[in-house]
């Protein structure tokens, strides 16, 4: 199931991933209709009552280095400005079909963020070192904090 | 770019024989191959992860070919190195695998049983329970650990594992299991080869992977669904197994025309390494006037691999009862065929980088 953060609530980008994922798509506000979204203190039990769950954020600084990962879900932030759908869509689309990330074995636990060119990612935020692959090359690196 | 460093799990350090004149690049420039313990005591186990130190546990029966099949267990991994601890006190030398190697981003695991090699590419936290764990070594593209996975799992690498035993056979029956130095010596590609070549074993061998693991999630959502064909109602499940089975037939093909063109075999080469196990001639310096491989036709291009049947490129005509229900699932289960063709054909990473530390610092 792919949970969208409110800050991704949007028409157009729900309609792309459901015409795409195959699985559920949901939104946090859908999921749990009295949540805050991304300052709710109950989210991450909202996630962890969803097993194996991808939540998509837009907001990097409330969970990139801030949670630890968690073997119930994946977390997803997306740094990007732009607001647009297609784009939302297209980074998703890279990440999710990923190696280390296309299965949900093996990418819960995982605390993603994803630019327009890279993803990295880490387990637990106290890890010294994240790990970054890079979509045109397919790089994979190990990078110090 | 992304500074690179030492990469966690990756192992020892660089390999390479080339100045020996070494004219193949082997398993062990690529991979640390290591085998290390199980805890002599169980430790608690769970049907799924619910901790973030929780590894996969990996039995001999779970390590198949390019994939992890059948049911598996969780362990904390401290949990683990706990019970070691205690073991030490008692004087054992047995060694568990450590943090850096079961959380390594990429490794392959080998199955103990060595009749086939069963070799497979994971990326998610595994402890190998008396089976062996490849690391890449620093400064080797993750392509090569594709192509060694498609090596060791294909019948040219079977073939020079049993020649290497043959020609240095153990010194001693015991133990059993995968010999280490034999999977170490056997080679997955000729020196100078071209880089498309490579290229095209790891696309194919990430299909392969790519291909199993679409199976594994489409075929049990297939379960129960019937298609009507003039009258008759056929199962969907059976129609898409006997679907994947041809897909991975022919890209196991493929696989084998590319592996043998890398590897550098000529025909009466591969004729005598798969059927009297002699090592090639190619093994030794060079003798002939031309190589084998410079007699080896040009491979035409890797078509892509077509999981969905042509009949649900379309709407499709559903069999059995409750018609409209039906219809939504089977929907569902072709959008999910869908997701992985496009996943299949997609193309792998190409690098881990692996560079150590300090030369990733003067680069």
């Amino acid at each position: 199931m792919i949970i969208l953060d409110e800050n991704l609530d949007q028409h157009d980008l729900v309609h792309l991933l459901s015409e795409w994922y195959p699985g559920a798509v949901k939104t946090v506000t859908h999921l749990a209709p009295k949540s805050k979204g991304t300052d709710d203190p109950d989210l991450l039990r909202y996630l962890y009552e969803n097993r194996d769950c991808i939540f998509i954020t837009k907001n990097a600084y409330h969970f990139w280095r801030r949670v630890d990962g968690h073997p119930r879900y994946c977390i997803l932030c997306l740094s990007v400005d732009a607001n647009e759908a297609d784009r939302q869509f297209s980074l998703i689309k890279s990440v999710l079909q990923q190696p280390p990330f296309r299965r949900k074995q093996s990418r819960s636990g995982l605390v993603i963020r994803a630019v327009y060119k890279e993803a990295a990612w880490y387990r637990r935020k106290s890890d010294p070192t994240e790990f970054v692959i890079v979509f045109e090359t397919g790089e994979i690196s190990q990078r110090s904090r | 770019m992304p500074l690179a460093v030492d990469i966690g799990g990756a192992a020892g350090p660089p390999l390479t024989s080339e100045g020996l004149g070494d004219r193949f690049i082997r398993i062990a420039e690529v991979l640390q191959v290591m085998r290390k313990h199980p805890p002599s005591q169980g430790v608690p186990t769970a049907p799924d992860a619910e901790q973030s130190d929780d590894c996969m546990i990996l039995h001999q029966q779970n390590i198949q070919s390019y994939r992890i099949e059948g049911e598996v267990a969780w362990a904390s991994h401290s949990e683990i190195l706990r019970v070691f601890d205690e073991w030490k006190g008692q004087g054992t030398h047995n060694r568990p695998y450590l943090h850096s190697e079961v959380f390594a981003p990429v490794k392959v695991v080998l199955a103990e049983w060595d009749d086939p090699i069963r070799a497979a590419l994971v990326w998610g936290p595994v402890y190998p329970w008396q089976n062996k764990l490849g690391l890449l070594r620093p400064g080797q593209p993750l392509w090569r650990a594709y192509a060694s996975v498609a090596v060791l799992n294909s019948k040219y690498g079977q073939a020079y594992y049993r020649a290497f035993l043959k020609s240095n056979p153990p010194k001693a029956t015991k133990p059993h299991g995968l010999k280490a130095a034999a999977v170490n010596q056997i080679p997955i590609a000729r020196r100078g080869h071209a880089p498309a070549e490579l290229d095209r074993v790891a696309e194919l061998a990430h299909q392969m992977m790519a291909l199993h693991e679409a199976a594994e999630e489409c075929l049990p959502r297939l379960r129960g669904m019937l298609r009507r064909v003039n009258g008759y109602s056929l199962s969907f499940e059976q129609l898409y197994r006997d679907s994947f089975e041809k897909q991975f037939q022919a890209v196991q093909r493929r696989l084998d025309d590319e592996l043998r063109r890398l590897l550098g075999l000529g025909e009466t080469e591969e004729q005598e390494l798969l059927e009297l196990l002699r090592l090639p001639k190619s093994e030794s310096l060079q003798t002939e006037m031309f190589e084998p491989w410079d007699m080896l036709p040009p491979l035409p291009p890797t078509p892509p691999v077509r999981i969905l049947l042509d009949e649900d490129r379309s709407p499709v005509e559903v069999g059995g009862e409750d018609v409209n229900g039906k219809q939504a699932e089977i929907r569902e289960a072709l959008k999910l065929l869908r997701y992985w063709e496009e996943i299949v054909n997609s193309r792998p990473p190409r690098e881990l980088e692996t560079r150590a530390v300090s030369e990733a610092a003067t680069a």
